[in-house]
């Protein structure tokens, strides 16, 4: 028998732990993150007014990451908690 | 840690758990492992870099169980260390290499220890059959899978793949002394210090440049073939063989007046950006896809956009999420005594920059003390 090491690696906080699903959008706050990429935000609207035809909820935040390739600023994060949102979407573009 | 009954069943483990990048790897048993770290001075737990986008960190102990699985030696392990510090640097932007468009870094080593660790340098450049930069290249490929879901299924979204990704994307900048103005030095660092380069491409091209034997006339042929590709702007490697870099050592020109002239003469114009498709914006489904379709206008032959240079500022499409970004040439030695051919790479074009940055040798200054 030999012995083998694992070579992957874990979460190193463990913090990015997905939150249980909403069990609907109706009453619900949302926040929108576009990352930056062209035609994202065009597209996040327009999934905002497909939602709209089938959902009652309120969009708090609509914040677009000031760099496509790094991490969205913490104040971005600070504010989508302090304005209570119950789900973020997170969306791309091109 | 888990158990195999032997080296076979180990390889067919890692296949089943999907460790492996499609080829056997060998196996990381504990022996191997430490003695890597007992090589490079490293604590298991240190760690050598963080990915926050991921949530990850890279400790000492994950590098040097995908340098064993990679079939490296020991002695590539401080090598290995700078490109992981490369690879996490805040510069490099980590992030983009799980785009839709299949970038991969390649490894430049440069500096006294290309030889000593018989990184090559030379004929076949980029090519397989040389340990030290098969398996280094192929740790990093391994590393980012296995420790940063770089993987299909995990965040790689890469319309292609990159085929440099398996493990020849790592190369030697050759260190013989001709004249030729070395990659670590001109990036700030000392004759005799070593360093990695990472620098995040599309694979390569090849440029004939057989009939051309002056320093102006060898640039207009690689001006040309850069312009008629896909006239991104960023950082390009170019790997020049011995021959053809002796020909602009001994013509007194400079690495500088290379790039000088490069960015002068690689140009084209309006007209021919239209043509080819490489001009107005990034298209979608929401400007039915006619963003990039702009007609030619009387005038179009005359005005030019410039692969470097800062030029007129209509609509370019590699440009619209492209800021904080370095442009520029970097001028390698590196490729067979043949010559006839300059090698070029497109670089990413969107958020990455390229990272240097020094190897350090623990071992040999707790053997000198």
């Amino acid at each position: 028998m030999i012995k083998i090491l694992d070579p992957t690696a874990g979460p190193a906080t463990g913090k990015l732990i997905l939150k249980d699903r909403l069990g609907t959008l109706n009453g619900k706050k949302l926040a929108v993150l576009w990352n930056g990429r062209t035609h994202g935000d065009k597209i996040l609207r327009r999934m905002l007014v497909l939602l709209k035809e089938k959902y009652s909820f309120e969009v708090v935040d609509f914040l677009k990451k000031p760099y496509v390739g790094n991490m969205a600023p913490k104040e971005y994060f600070d504010k989508i908690f302090n304005d209570q949102a119950d789900a973020a979407i997170v969306g791309i573009g091109d | 840690m888990y158990e195999a009954e032997g080296a076979l069943e180990a390889i067919e483990f890692f296949y089943e758990k999907g460790w492996t990048d499609g080829l056997p790897v060998v196996p990381p048993t504990e022996n191997r492992v430490w003695e890597f770290l007992d090589y490079a001075r490293l604590e298991p737990n240190e760690v050598i870099g963080e990915i926050p986008e991921r949530d990850r960190v890279i400790t000492a102990e994950k590098l040097a169980i995908n340098a064993v699985m990679a079939g490296c030696k020991k002695e590539y392990m401080p090598v290995l260390v700078a490109a992981v510090e490369a690879l996490t640097d805040p510069a490099f932007k980590f992030n983009h290499l799980a785009s839709f468009g299949s970038p991969w870094p390649m490894m430049i080593v440069s500096g006294p220890l290309v030889k000593e660790l018989g990184i090559n340098y030379g004929i076949w450049a980029l090519g397989p059959g040389f340990r030290a930069n098969a398996t280094m290249g192929r740790t990093l490929s391994l590393l980012v899978s296995n420790c940063a879901m770089g993987f299909v299924g995990g965040v790689q979204r890469g319309t292609y793949g990159h085929p440099g990704r398996f493990n020849s994307m790592c190369i030697g900048e050759n260190p013989e002394d001709f004249g030729w103005l070395p990659h670590h030095v001109e990036m700030g660092f000392d004759r005799d210090t070593s360093t990695v380069t990472l620098i995040s491409v599309y694979p390569w091209i090849e440029t004939p440049t057989c009939v051309q034997m002056e320093p102006e006339r060898i640039l207009t042929t690689l001006s040309g073939s850069i312009a008629n590709g896909d006239f991104v702007r960023g950082v390009y490697p170019v790997l020049v063989g011995r021959p053809w870099a002796e020909i602009f050592v001994k013509a007194g020109w400079s690495k500088e007046r290379m790039k000088n002239w490069m960015y002068e003469n690689t140009k084209r114009s309006f007209a021919s950006l239209k043509e080819r498709g490489r001009w107005g914006t990034m298209t979608s489904q929401f400007d039915g896809y006619g963003g990039m379709r702009q007609e030619i206008k009387p005038g179009d032959d005359e005005k030019f956009l410039y692969v470097w240079k800062e030029g007129e500022k209509d609509p370019y499409v590699f440009d619209t999420a492209a800021v904080e970004r370095q442009k520029g040439i970097y001028f390698i030695a590196a490729g067979g005594d043949g010559g006839t051919r300059i090698c070029w790479l497109t670089p990413y074009q969107y958020s990455t920059n390229p990272v240097t940055k020094a190897i350090r040798l623990p071992h040999r200054k707790d053997s000198e003390e």
